[in-house]
């Protein structure tokens, strides 16, 4: 980038300035030979400071000090600022890095100390804060990959990457997407957004012609009644002399007309506003559906539908409503400046004076408007929380009897949005009144002047136009209003479509192939080859895990709480992909296989069980819509859920979901397991399937298990052993590693076996509740 | 009957571990704390790092600190600081400082919310300095009825320790997500 052309150092987490590579030179450190360079902006006492660690082959060299600065910015690794000014030395340390073990990284509140073990005994190198923290996660990495094996092999992921926009500075909403919203041109935005609205451009046109004519056919009629009446009708000299009627005529025609094009402009609104807040949400939808489990994860999906309605409504009322009215605006403006003049120039000039201040005015007062509306807003959604929290745990709230000081609680929110509602609605009655004021002093000065230029006959200023003219005058000020909260309403607009399109064009993590390998029935057999993963770069899940099923075999899955066993299940089926490794079902990579197939193939049971709303016929139909009521029941039998669905009101056909107030945790599994049962997989995955039913009901669904597992490859997960008693052989997961593997009996045998450890304290456990197995 | 003894003594285990004085020593060793602890039976143990915990960081910063050795596992808990001599609990202040650290901030000098992220420039006690938060309502956390906390993209925390004490202009720049 700037003082060597070429930078050839594998690993440069940072760029190091020339005094600290002479420092180094002067320690006898080529700057070929470096592999790793660090910056931490802290010194040991977490002072600000600049630290530099560079890493060779043999050594690591890390000098502190201070540099001197105008100004400090959050994010150094990504500036070149540290890279300026004079550095004053405070401290270099020097080491051998075959005299050092590990490096390991001890986050704090805020920031982190990088810590390394040595010979003798643990030692602080580095303190940084938060914004170094993700350089210092890689660092650790690589540095003590160095260490182990001699050498730095760069992963190009791991390079340091701008997260933020080169010209501005500001964050990518979208790590991925290297669009900063803030340079990105406002055009192209709204561009793309025409382009959605492009097949409405009849119906716009429509509604823009319509609200033309109303808005020319609307200045017509103050001069008819005013200037026209008075100068041409009453007037003796006036051509039109005395004929009542024709104006009585030629007023209500206008009426008329304006009224027709109303008409015409609300139909119109109407039709193409429920169409294209429906276009808008169902293109959201479906690119929602199409995304990876991962974009879920990372936002509030609830939020999500919520934003997503309120957004295309925002955007649906800026085309439609608000582009046409400001065209029309802007036309009507122009058109009564230029009447105004053309009444009379000078009076148009004195009375025209007030619009700059009216609209400065306006747009403070809005703005302080907003702020009120806000406040209302953040008060009444936080009641709102408030009450939903203490309503859902009101049985916690009574059992303590803790009544009262939730009602003092609640009032003191109540209280306060009050309070802000008073103060908005205190505003907006007494505030914009007077603004208005502002508004009425152009009419006074147009009263004064041209009061003064009828009576002294200056500029041919007669009464009729006067009047006229005070009518325009008036009406100038409304799209005045209109244009200051169009500005709002552009900003709000541009970040709604902003969010949409952000929805639009995110790319899934998991996608399929092109050209998938498509197989009808699955024979069964899973391997999973050396699978590494992580759902964030640092902490390792699952770690190199490999084992093999085959076709009809029964695995069990065994671990604590925690240990990766249900992210083994998630990768099988690709919610995730693995970070290395691979899984091959029938010998091909799930990577290489059709969707389709894959969740045709598969069914997983897992422990937390959804139902929709619907009856349970539609929750059990599910997975495959057109199974007969035959095979349905025969499901439900074997699922061990016939029999209670049966005792409810309207049997197959009752309405379940939302909350599931009617269905026990058990009967919801057993209903989740029927689904699976019907879809007739080739390869089953019990998640801790049983693990919320009690022991009764849980021999019960094992045996319903073991009839439905024949000739099905089974993957069956659980930290209650006796879920697994079925199972051909068994896997221990620990930490994301297998611990061991083997037959039950197999591993029972293992003195200091985790399984017989495990195994052990289970059936002490059941000892002590008198239940001896 | 013997399992029942067994758990006996589990509920018993789970007591608090307090170090006093008596039965622990802190020193400071190649920049990091460590801790030199006399088990009940006389044995003694060593370990080279500690790390250092608040129960209740708001409420009590100084009462109740967890001591955890290198893997993060509790040795037992100072239940008060005032309880050492007046070095070991300079030292022990001094590194809860350090893992505590968090900027202050005095002034707010802009902060400007665009697409999601909200882009701050703060005046500290560290310092001029600017970050980013994102989805700014979730990341402010009301401590209390005066104190705030705030936590920017790349995990920093900042503070500002009270409200009412802040000047107008900057409490009006932040007023609407409180």
């Amino acid at each position: 980038m700037f003082f060597l052309k070429k930078w050839e150092i594998p690993l440069e987490l940072d760029r190091l300035p020339p005094d600290i590579l002479s420092i180094a030179e002067e320690k006898g450190i080529r700057y070929e030979d470096i592999l790793i360079t660090f910056y931490t902006d802290k010194n040991a006492d977490f002072g600000v400071a600049d630290t530099y660690i560079l890493v060779t082959g043999q050594r690591l060299l890390s000098v502190c000090g201070t540099r001197a600065l105008e100004k400090r910015v959050g994010r150094h690794s990504y500036t070149t600022e540290h890279l300026r000014g004079v550095f004053h030395i405070d401290s270099i340390e020097e080491y051998a890095l075959d005299q050092l073990k590990s490096f390991r990284l001890t986050e704090h509140l805020s920031g982190a100390s990088l810590i390394v073990e040595g010979e003798e005994g643990p030692r602080l190198l580095a303190v940084m804060s938060g914004f170094c923290k993700q350089s210092a996660q890689v660092f650790v990495r690589y540095a003590n990959r160095l260490l182990k094996e001699g050498r730095v092999t760069v992963d190009e992921e791991d390079l340091p990457k701008n997260h933020a926009c080169p010209t501005c500075g500001m964050r990518y909403p979208d790590k991925n997407r290297h669009i900063c919203p803030h340079c990105m041109k406002r055009g192209s935005l709204f561009g793309r957004m025409l382009k959605f609205f492009f097949k409405y451009k009849g119906y716009l046109i429509v509604t823009l012609l319509s609200l033309l004519a109303m808005t020319l056919l609307g200045t017509l009629t103050p001069y008819l009644s005013s200037g026209f009446f008075f100068d041409e009708v009453l007037d003796e000299g006036g051509s039109f002399y005395g004929r009542v009627a024709f104006l009585l005529f030629l007023i209500v025609g206008t009426r008329l007309i304006t009224a027709f094009f109303t008409m015409v402009n609300n139909y119109v609104t109407s039709v193409i506003a429920a169409r294209v807040v429906y276009d808008l949400k169902k293109v959201i939808f479906g690119s929602i559906g199409r995304l990876s489990l991962g974009f879920f994860t990372a936002r509030q999906t609830g939020g999500l539908m919520t934003q997503v309605n309120r957004d295309s409504n925002t955007i649906y009322e800026f085309f439609c409503d608000g582009v046409p009215y400001f065209i029309v605006n802007i036309v009507q403006t122009v058109v009564l400046a230029v009447l105004l003049f053309v009444i009379n120039p000078l009076l148009a000039l004195c009375s025209l004076c007030t619009v700059p201040l009216f609209l400065f005015v306006m747009k403070w007062l809005y703005k302080n408007q907003s702020r009120l509306h806000a406040r209302c807003y953040s008060g009444s959604s936080r009641l709102n929380s408030f009450l939903a929290d203490v309503l859902s745990g009101i049985r916690v709230v009574k059992a303590f009897s803790r009544e009262q000081d939730e009602i003092g609680r609640f009032d003191e929110r109540n209280r306060r949005v009050a309070e802000s509602d008073r103060n908005l609605a205190v505003y907006n009655n007494y505030v914009f009144p007077l603004s208005s004021l502002i508004l009425y002093a152009g009419n006074i000065i147009a009263w004064a002047v041209g009061g003064f230029m009828v009576m002294k006959g200056i500029g041919g200023m007669t009464y009729g136009s006067l009047l006229t003219f005070i009518a325009y005058i008036n009406m100038i000020y409304t799209p005045m209003n209109f244009f200051v909260t169009m500005v709002n309403r552009t900003a709000d607009c541009s970040n709604a479509m902003q969010r949409l399109f952000e929805i639009m064009d995110a790319r899934p993590e998991v996608s399929e192939k092109e050209n998938p390998v498509r197989i009808e029935k699955f024979r069964g057999d899973v391997t999973f080859r050396e699978v590494d993963f992580s759902y964030n770069k640092s902490r390792k899940v699952i770690d190199s895990v490999s084992f093999s099923v085959k076709a009809g075999e029964r695995l069990g899955i065994v671990g604590h709480t925690g240990a990766g066993k249900s992210t083994l299940a998630n990768l099988l089926i690709r919610l995730y992909d693995t970070d290395s490794g691979d899984i091959l079902i029938d010998g091909y990579s799930v990577r290489d296989l059709a969707f389709e197939d894959l969740y045709r193939n598969i069914a997983i049971v897992s422990q937390e069980t959804y139902l929709f709303v619907g009856t349970v016929l539609d929750n059990i139909r599910y997975a495959c819509p057109d199974a007969t009521p035959q095979e349905v029941i025969s499901a439900a039998k074997l699922a061990g859920c016939h029999d209670f669905i049966m005792k409810m009101p309207d049997g197959y056909e009752t309405r379940i979901g939302f909350g599931y107030k009617d269905l026990s945790g058990g009967e919801r599994q057993r209903i989740s397991i029927a689904r699976a049962i019907l879809r007739d997989p080739k390869i089953l995955i019990l998640d801790e399937a049983t693990a919320a039913m009690d022991t009764e009901t849980e021999r019960r669904i094992q045996e319903a298990i073991e009839r439905l597992t024949v000739g099905k490859t089974t993957i069956m997960i659980a930290h209650r052993l006796s879920t697994l008693r079925e199972a051909d052989f068994l896997v221990v997961i620990e930490g994301g590693r297998i611990a061991e593997r083997g037959t039950q009996s197999e591993l029972l045998q293992k003195e200091d076996g985790v399984y017989r450890k495990l195994y052990t304290l289970q059936q002490e456990a059941l000892k002590n509740a008198g239940i001896a197995e | 009957m013997k399992t029942e003894v067994k758990t006996k003594e589990g509920v018993s285990k789970t007591e608090i571990l307090h170090l006093t004085p008596s039965n622990a020593a802190f020193v400071r060793r190649n920049s990091l704390l460590s801790l030199t602890f006399t088990e009940e039976d006389g044995g003694q143990r060593v370990e080279k790092r500690v790390i250092l915990k608040r129960a209740f960081p708001f409420d009590m910063p100084w009462q109740y600190i967890a001591v955890l050795d290198a893997h993060e596992r509790e040795i037992g808990m100072i239940e008060a600081l005032s309880l050492f001599d007046a070095e070991t609990e300079a030292l022990l202040r001094e590194e809860l400082a350090r893992i505590y650290y968090t900027p202050k901030i005095r002034r707010i000098l802009s902060m400007k919310e665009r697409y999601g992220f909200s882009y701050w420039q703060v005046d500290t006690d560290d310092g001029d300095l600017s970050f980013t938060v994102q989805d700014t309502f979730r990341n402010l956390l009301r401590i209390g009825e005066d104190r705030l906390a705030i936590f920017d993209v790349d995990g920093n925390r900042f503070e500002i320790e009270s409200l009412a004490a802040l000047d107008r202009k900057s409490y009006k720049k932040i007023e609407l997500y409180l």
